[in-house]
């Protein structure tokens, strides 16, 4: 029994690697503390909705065309409202709060199409299998390997292309980048677009194994934000090692206590990382100035 | 127009916006020029310092050059090989594609990255090539990085000797590094680039006499091997006698004094309202 919880926290954990990492993509190198990204997540299942029931193509390529409509969401939330306050040198504070405001526009747009019942992509009961007493969905082994897979395949690209070179100078200083020749623009491009797709991948298959509303974005993002604080901010494989620490702890806590104190135990877990290891696991501290 | 000119400066104004407290005790915005009225003309090849009290405004004007902020009017042309580039639209990486290199007051070095990496990033057409196909360019693995790898290495022989902290530490990340080795590197870097004008915002604020000694003889380098021009701000005015050819003194956001080192350091409104003396 306590290893099939912790499978299933194994599997949630992937989930929210993915898009957590996808928040730090953005906020590691832009600084932007994106609370929009918590409507791509949640855009992208209304999207394969329209698509996949409504419109009756394929579910592969319904969730294609929903992740790029969510890229394209996510560049529009750029070049409308972030790079505009960029080049004014607004604060982030200001930039955050436009990101809220952006927020609610598209939450309350999606409520007044969609409605703000819960909607269920797959009406089956998604079939099983299972190695002995564990058993697992096939809904779920595709959240795991096609998480898994992507954030491997990030990894790699990180580490060996030049990619992984520039994102790694624009998290440290982005105006030494500009002066150096860089289009830190084009590269926010790219670098948005990235983050949209790990959040509408994670959003897709979560949304297609218990389905979706309009609100599910906003407690996604706070497990994203705390796995990136556990993990360590700057670093990009720190949200993937939250990320599973927090899903297999939320697991745990269903076994040992009840679901409803999964929450309590992800934010007492982040409490105790900011008083005793603020830096998280992979953050160096900082030197005293 | 001189034919050895590398940048015009041409009756340049900025403003900036501060809040007082007006006369009827209410808070009020206020618009005050920081540079009234800039001209000025840099000759290449040469080492150029820019002197000033606090506020005066010379950083503002090299985040002007450099494209950091858009002056109210006037304009800049920059003169990299023989034919004039108007620069006042341009952004801050196209004028570094085009030549002009920057370093600031403090230390902006990538920290995170390794002293190696520092080095690469700042190689010419580094962050400029391929933006979009850089996400599958393996970059190890190829004779562009290895020519890279060796002209970095080159540079740290060429600048200090053969045994230095930076070879030996070139795969450390360079928040590892000292203060003042992180000015010496800030500079070394400066070479990987190609380079004609090279902006030095106060390039020996808080390090120590022997590293001062080192600058000079990297800023004599630049100008000497290779025929790079320098513009600099300084408050060491030993430094700028040592190294200048020559020197603007800025007031009131005016160029009020220009002249040879020690044609400013002589004159009595330099004497009295900048040294002191």
């Amino acid at each position: 029994m306590l290893l099939q919880f912790i499978i299933n926290g194994i599997i949630v954990g992937s989930i929210y690697s993915l898009v957590s990492l996808g928040f730090a993509i953005v906020y590691n190198t832009t600084r932007i503390f994106h609370i929009a990204y918590a409507v791509l997540y949640m855009f992208c299942p209304y999207m394969i909705l329209t698509f996949f029931s409504n419109l009756g193509i394929p579910i592969f390529i319904a969730f294609i065309i929903a992740i790029l409509i969510t890229v394209v969401l996510s560049l529009l939330m750029e070049i409308i409202i972030y790079r505009p306050l960029a080049k004014k040198n607004s604060s982030l504070n200001i930039i955050m709060i436009s990101s809220i405001g952006i927020m609610i526009i598209v939450i309350n747009t999606i409520a007044l199409f969609y409605g703000n019942e819960t909607k269920i992509l797959n009406p089956d009961i998604s079939e099983t299998f299972s190695f002995g007493d564990i058993i697992i969905t096939y809904i779920q082994l595709a959240q795991f390997v096609i998480s898994t897979i992507i954030l491997l395949i990030f990894l790699a690209f990180l580490k060996f292309s030049k990619f992984g070179i520039r994102t790694r100078a624009m998290r440290d200083d982005d105006i030494l980048c500009s002066v150096f020749g860089m289009d830190i623009y084009k590269m926010r491009i790219i670098l948005f677009t990235l983050s949209a797709i790990f959040a509408a991948i994670g959003g897709g298959l979560v949304a297609y194994d218990v389905g979706m509303d309009p609100y599910v974005g906003m407690p996604m993002l706070l497990n994203a934000v705390v796995a990136l604080i556990i993990g360590g901010i700057g670093r990009f494989e720190a949200p993937i090692i939250g990320g599973f620490i927090i899903g297999i702890l939320q697991s745990l806590s269903v076994w040992a206590i009840s679901a409803r104190w999964q929450d309590a135990v992800t934010f007492t877990l982040l409490i105790l990382f900011l008083l005793f290891r603020p830096q998280g696991l992979l953050g160096e501290k900082k030197r005293a100035v | 127009m001189n034919s050895d000119t590398i940048l015009i400066i041409d009756s340049i104004r900025k403003s900036f916006v501060r809040n007082i407290v007006n006369i009827r005790g209410k808070d009020e915005d206020e618009k005050f020029y920081v540079l009234e009225d800039i001209d000025l003309i840099l000759p290449a090849g040469k080492i150029t310092a820019l002197i000033g009290g606090n506020g005066t405004g010379k950083t503002t004007l090299f985040n002007i050059i450099s494209g950091f902020f858009k002056a109210d009017e006037g304009k800049i042309e920059f003169k990299p090989n023989g034919s004039l580039i108007e620069l006042t639209n341009l952004s801050a990486y196209k004028r570094a594609q085009l030549g002009i290199g920057r370093m600031f007051q403090d230390n902006h070095i990538f920290q995170n990255m390794t002293v190696l990496e520092n080095m690469l990033v700042a190689d010419e057409n580094f962050f400029g090539e391929r933006p979009f196909q850089s996400i599958i360019y393996y970059r190890k693995n190829n004779n562009v990085e290895k020519e890279r790898i060796e002209k970095a290495e080159k540079i740290f022989i060429d600048l200090f000797g053969e045994d230095n902290p930076f070879l030996n530490m070139k795969n450390e990340k360079a928040k590892n590094l000292s203060y003042g080795q992180q000015r010496l590197l800030g500079l070394a870097r400066l070479l990987m680039g190609n380079y004609k004008l090279l902006l030095l915002d106060e390039p020996t604020s808080g390090v120590n006499p022997v590293i001062i000694e080192k600058i000079k003889a990297i800023i004599n380098y630049f100008v000497e091997n290779k025929n790079m021009t320098v513009f600099l701000i300084e408050h060491n005015m030993k430094f700028v006698l040592d190294v200048a050819d020559f020197c603007h003194f800025m007031s009131k956001g005016i160029i009020a004094v220009s002249g040879t080192p020690e044609d400013i350091i002589g004159n009595p409104d330099v004497r009295k309202t900048y040294l002191g003396i």
